[in-house]
């Protein structure tokens, strides 16, 4: 039997990631966590990225945004975890999984601050859905396409109706479940050592 | 007693399993506070977690990987269980860890799983559990429900009690009954069903997965539910007082109470149905675009 220090073996789950999972989803964030977004809210009509958004929906994707930003730190702050560095690989080289991610077509009214952010955490999701069983990898890339082919559905409808309320907001909530989908990835199991 | 003493005489264990067994039986106990926090996390295999009148952990594990390590620390207020493999060799093993725990009914509960499935029964504190591929099965009483998996199925029966139940799910199936409130839930193609008493707030979205709530609203009820190819079907305990607006973008609107739904444009798909019911009060909003909405109060 051996006797463990309390300190660092002792961890919490990550509050940064357990706060941000508690904030509510349909209010405006403090605005000093999105100031990007809040300046292109603020900018004249056809200058945001979020052209046919409105103000709700706007909010809800700054907030989104926003989420993926405590997740990218969280994921920084984590300690590093040789277990599921995807360099380290028998050969040295890298087997992260080709992943495309979802497509939002022409019509989106997503910008380039929310495209951004989705990127940035496919970066970890990458690594780690290469550390899944074959079989939840399978699923997880097969959701991808149900959500490709949201979007694509989306997509076609909003050439018929491109000012739809209805229609940017279901396509926030694809854009929402995207990003959920990877940052359910990056984070479940991230208490136990993965893989599978 | 001094803040160092009581800190001195916290019980503390940290176990290593024997690595040179093939399989390994492990069996541990330590005195915690009634509401201490247990945190167990694993890869493969399974916890299962019985709440029982002692205030004691008790952990029995089954360990089938040799090289598997079992991490046990305990003070009153905080315990930690985890099983670990030093090489990092899990991919392609069939070697399960088996974790059996009894632990006091009221403790806070976090569980973090790989591919491990987890089944709680009788835990009334606050329980967070997670699972990549492993199924989630547990209890609703009073306080905040979390639960998390992406291919796995998620099982929550309440007890009449007023805990806040959230649910995210990928793939895998939700199925969430007897609760009082509130409940929240996301999936893409998993079903997500739902049964709500004296609902609050009620939150649900999916990509192509179909959802189903039965609920009986409170006075001041907000139901928000979004689907993009599944259907959305909400059923209310009557009477039914309560303010609707309903939107697909192509699929039908059903209802077997109150007016029928309109087309929504001359030479655009899609049909919207508002209307209030009875003295209002409550609000329901659905939104679809393919998916077919229906509500019923029978």
């Amino acid at each position: 039997m051996t006797t463990l220090p309390f300190g660092p073996r002792n961890q919490q789950p990550d509050p940064l990631l357990a706060k941000a999972a508690e904030l509510p989803k349909d209010i405006a964030p403090p605005r000093d966590l999105w100031p990007a977004i809040a300046a292109r809210l603020s900018a004249p009509a056809g200058q945001t990225g979020l052209r046919a958004f409105g103000w709700p929906a706007a909010l809800a994707a700054g907030f989104l945004v926003a989420s993926v930003s405590a997740l990218l730190t969280w994921g920084l702050m984590r300690e590093p975890d040789p277990a599921v560095d995807p360099s380290l690989t028998a050969g040295g080289a890298t087997t992260v999984v080709a992943i495309t991610p979802v497509n939002y077509g022409p019509n989106s009214p997503l910008g380039a601050v929310e495209l951004a952010a989705r990127d940035d955490l496919l970066i970890q999701f990458r690594h780690r859905l290469d550390d899944l069983s074959p079989q939840t990898r399978e699923a997880v890339v097969k959701n991808l396409a149900i959500i490709q082919g949201a979007a694509d559905e989306i997509d076609a409808a909003l050439v018929q109706d491109p000012a739809s309320g209805l229609l940017n907001e279901l396509l926030l909530g694809a854009y929402k479940q995207e990003l959920q989908l990877y940052s359910r990835v990056v984070t479940a199991g991230s208490g136990a050592t993965r893989r599978t | 007693m001094s803040i160092r003493n009581a800190f001195l005489s916290v019980a503390t264990l940290a176990v290593f399993a024997q690595p040179a067994v093939a399989v390994q039986d492990l069996s541990k106990r330590a005195t915690v506070a009634p509401d201490a926090t247990v945190n167990v996390s694993n890869v493969q295999g399974s916890v299962s977690v019985t709440a029982w009148d002692r205030n004691e952990v008790e952990l029995t594990a089954h360990l089938e990987g040799s090289k598997d390590e079992l991490e046990f620390e305990a003070t009153e207020r905080q315990v930690r269980i985890e099983v670990t493999r030093p090489d990092g060799k899990y991919r392609n093993s069939d070697d399960d860890a088996i974790l059996t725990l009894k632990l006091p009914k009221t403790v806070r509960l976090i569980v973090d799983t790989v591919s491990a499935d987890i089944t709680v029964d009788g835990v009334r504190g606050e329980q967070r559990l997670e699972s990549v591929s492993g199924t989630v099965k547990t209890q609703a009483y009073d306080e905040p429900l979390s639960l998390h998996t992406v291919s796995g199925d998620i099982s929550a029966t309440g007890n009449g009690g007023k805990a806040r139940v959230s649910t995210e799910n990928v793939s895998g199936s939700t199925v969430v009954t007897g609760i009082r409130g509130g409940y929240e839930g996301e999936a893409v193609s998993g079903n997500i069903s739902a049964t709500v008493a004296a609902a609050e707030r009620v939150r649900a979205g999916s990509v192509s997965g179909d959802i189903e709530v039965h609920a009986d609203l409170t006075a001041a009820a907000r139901v928000d539910i979004e689907s993009i190819g599944g259907a959305v079907e909400l059923t209310i305990k009557p009477p039914v007082n309560a303010e609707f607006e309903l939107e697909s973008f192509s699929g039908d609107i059903d209802n077997c109470f109150g007016p029928k739904a309109r087309d929504k444009h001359k030479y655009v798909p899609g049909s919207e149905l508002e209307f209030r019911q009875g003295s209002g009060g409550a609000r329901v909003m659905i939104q679809t675009l393919s998916g077919e909405i229906r509500i019923c109060d029978r």
